[in-house]
């Protein structure tokens, strides 16, 4: 058993040591997740205009466009649990918030809070980086080392210097030398309509849970809350099931009655056209510049 | 808890120290602790899962009591009525639990078709994980009892044991109480050998199911889940992969079981005999889940007379039995098409009058297979694949979609859109080359004693290999297909 036991330590320490070398190093590399928490920390107090969500406002909405200090705490993939995580974790530094931008896209309502498959990776990173209540005993969360393609990819991007694409304001530009040339085909459209069309909406109630939260506090505190469904291509559009854009507007109908949150729906706005655009839902970094200014106009307009 | 978590990578150090180091005193308490972590293990889905297998094994033990001693007292009619009583119970519970909905909504359909409208109840209930599995193994109990296999037992933990024994409780293998039971009567000894052998097949189970089934999972089930938007071609390389990805997730889980099972001295059956390398369908069925087929043979096919009955009554009741093995893999039509095509195909061949000479593996003493064995390796895989897109789709009406899809017609090989990837076959050729080269062996990882693999570095340097290889090829965790069953 002695032997055992033995041999089983001298087999396994190696992978240890290797997997906790690997860990603190890539921990050391720079993030976007980390980079947001740190400035987040260090400015906070400064912050006037904070912009939450998921790809569609970290791509979409340019914080520079913007009045005032503003900054984009969006990241890919995040669902609302998180939103509201993030902003109640920060809310009471932020002694200068005036205006909270938040995504409502095509799917935000009804995507499970938390756990989903295949954003494994971000609640991984908002679990280590961002210090997120999720996952806390789950060691699967926890160790960034475990997966060796993100892992692979992360310490490419950083030894070819294209580690940092994001800006100091949090925005992550999509620009139009990286579209691919079958951005708009049919097919992807019609599998990404499908890939976000749930046929039943269980998650919602949890979903529209946490915005409410935001939007309470924020009415209770004088701070704006603004929805902004961010544009998609006519072609995208076509292939949505309006069943769940009805139910989705009938929730953020509550929203601005019940909160006084005011929305912009720009989801088909003919204003923007194929260069405005990254892929059939993401806006170019042309695209977000227009959809910030547009959206700005609107707010002050509503607001006279 | 699965297999491949941090929670079971804590859970089974923690019971092996604790099983041969506190409780090796004691059978009686070593059986106990088997008990108690096994139901820990269970209960980590569900702890109401726990209720239904104690409930199995309570009522197992006192029938196969009350059944051997209606024996001893000559009363065969009573031994008979108990182990009728005893396979009723179990027989009902599984078909409360799995086969309620199934039947009712059928029922209703039926009714439709004839144009009357009835409401039938259906049960909201989560069909706990593995109960096909136990309650299998705890009718080949009281069945065995009754034919006066082996005594029945009076030694509670000891039968509890065989019925929860974690390695094994969840997706087989199904083992016998003639196996497996003696084990838990008797004292175990630690071998380093076969713990050492053990994790080596542990190790070969989860490459099996992290590099090689997970990653078919993903593409397949992105591939079947747009289905409408796919060619036939990007169908016929989704039910490609998921031929493996079948294997490589159930045979990955029972060599992880058996593995696991060594490592506290207790031996289980091998599950999976390269099933991929059968010449023929009789030779298929030989070679996939040993288990549940043997068990099907033991305890429907032979007692309903086997081929002893002449052509027809053979056909008849190989039909029964996929019938039978087809509905206890699911509750769709889909998986009762399945058995049924897989009965088809069994009989067509005992009609042929086809008589199976080789009963070993193929290529037995040589390194590669002649090429009529490529050719009849490669047929029995397609039609064995056939019957995989069968059992994949989720039922009758998509089924039928896909099958008009699968022959050539206008963009019938365009396969934009579909995911597929390079890597993916890449691992399955690997898995391929080694079972191939290993398949004399019990698991591909028992090396020979022969030239480099004599040396502990060369061994050790694979062992590193294949976990260097799980961490860099595992691409998102996937449930084990068979829990579902």
């Amino acid at each position: 058993m002695k032997r055992f036991y033995v041999a089983i330590l001298l087999f396994v320490f190696p992978i240890l040591v290797l997997m906790g070398g690997t860990e603190w190093y890539v921990r050391s590399l720079p993030n976007i997740y980390k980079d947001k928490y740190d400035w987040m920390e260090h400015h906070a107090e400064e912050v006037e205009t904070l912009v939450l969500g998921n790809s569609f406002t970290a791509h979409g909405v340019k914080p520079a466009s913007l009045p005032g200090i503003s900054y984009n705490l969006a990241i890919e993939g995040r669902t609302y649990a998180y939103d509201h995580f993030l902003f109640f974790h920060w809310i009471g530094k932020c002694a200068n918030l005036k205006l909270v931008i938040l995504p409502v896209s095509y799917d935000g309502f009804y995507r499970t809070s938390v756990g989903e498959i295949g954003e494994k990776m971000q609640e991984l990173y908002d679990r280590i980086y961002m210090d997120s209540p999720f996952h806390v005993y789950d060691m699967s969360y926890n160790i960034e080392s475990l997966y060796y393609k993100p892992l692979q990819k992360k310490i490419r991007d950083y030894l070819c210097g294209e580690s940092i694409n994001w800006d100091d304001d949090g925005w992550v530009a999509l620009p139009l030398s990286r579209k691919t040339p079958n951005w708009n085909a049919d097919y992807i459209n019609r599998a990404s309509a499908r890939k976000s069309t749930y046929r039943t909406y269980g998650n919602a109630a949890d979903n529209f849970q946490y915005v409410s939260e935001i939007a309470h506090y924020c009415l209770n505190h004088s701070i704006q809350m603004v929805l902004v469904s961010t544009p998609y291509t006519k072609e995208y559009n076509q292939y949505l099931d309006e069943r769940q854009i009805s139910y989705t507007r009938h929730l953020v109908d509550k929203l601005q009655n019940q909160f006084g949150a005011k929305y912009y729906d720009y989801r088909e706005d003919v204003r923007f056209h194929d260069d405005d655009f990254f892929d059939q839902s993401h806006l170019s970094e042309v695209g977000a510049e227009k959809l910030t200014k547009i959206l700005m106009e609107d707010i002050q307009k509503n607001y006279r | 808890m699965l297999f491949n978590s941090f929670t079971f990578l804590f859970f089974l150090p923690v019971t092996f120290v604790l099983y041969w180091h506190l409780f090796r005193h004691s059978l009686r308490c070593q059986n106990l602790f088997v008990i108690a972590a096994s139901y820990v293990f269970y209960g980590w889905w569900d702890w109401r899962f726990l209720l239904l297998i104690v409930f199995t094994s309570l009522c197992s033990y006192g029938t196969g009591l009350l059944i051997e001693s209606s024996s001893q007292r000559g009363n065969m009619y009573n031994a008979k009525l108990w182990t009728g009583i005893n396979v009723a119970a179990n027989l009902l519970v599984l078909g409360i639990f799995k086969y309620f909905n199934f039947f009712t909504d059928s029922l209703q359909a039926l009714f439709v078709g004839i144009g009357m409208k009835i409401d039938m109840p259906t049960l909201k209930i989560i069909l706990p994980v593995g109960i096909s599995f136990y309650t299998f193994q705890a009718l080949s109990y009281t069945i065995d009892v009754f034919r006066r296999k082996l005594p029945a037992t009076r030694d509670i933990p000891a039968f509890f044991a065989y019925i929860c024994f974690f390695p094994q409780l969840v997706a087989g293998p199904i083992e016998r109480a003639t196996n497996l039971l003696p084990q838990f009567q008797k004292s175990r000894t630690f071998v380093y050998a076969h713990a050492v052998d053990g994790l080596r097949q542990m190790l070969w189970g989860l490459f099996k199911k992290l590099v090689v089934a997970d990653n078919c999972a993903v593409v397949v089930n992105g591939v079947w889940e747009s289905y409408p938007d796919q060619s036939g071609l990007a169908l016929w390389i989704a039910a490609f992969l998921f031929t493996f990805q079948i294997y490589c997730d159930f045979s990955g889980y029972s060599d992880i079981a058996i593995g696991c099972a060594r490592l506290f001295g207790i031996n289980l059956h091998r599950n999976f005999n390269v099933p991929y390398f059968s010449r023929n369908i009789q030779e298929f069925w030989r070679r996939w889940h040993l288990s549940l087929m043997t068990w099907f043979r033991d305890y429907v096919y032979i007692p309903l007379g086997g081929s002893r009955g002449g052509r027809w009554l053979t056909v008849r009741n190989i039909f029964i039995v996929f019938l039978l093995s087809g509905l206890w893999h699911g509750a769709d039509w889909t998986f009762v098409l399945w058995g049924l095509y897989h009965g088809l195909l069994l009989s067509l061949l005992l009609l042929t009058g086809y008589k199976m000479k080789d009963k070993g593996v193929v290529a037995e003493d040589r390194w590669l297979p002649s090429l009529k064995d490529v050719g009849r390796m490669a047929f029995t895989f397609m039609l064995v694949l056939i019957g995989w897109m069968i059992f994949r789709a989720d039922n009758v009406s998509q089924l039928t979609d896909i099958v008009k899809k699968l022959f050539p017609s206008e963009g019938f090989l365009n396969f934009y859109g579909s995911g597929l990837r390079a890597d993916v076959f890449v691992f399955i050729a690997f898995m391929l080359v080694v079972e191939w080269l290993q398949r004399n062996k019990e698991h591909p990882l028992q090396f020979p004693s022969v030239s480099l693999f004599r040396f502990r570095l060369v061994r050790v340097g694979i062992y590193y290999f294949l976990i260097a290889f799980i961490w860099m090829a595992y691409s998102s965790s996937q449930e084990f297909i068979y829990f579902q069953f």
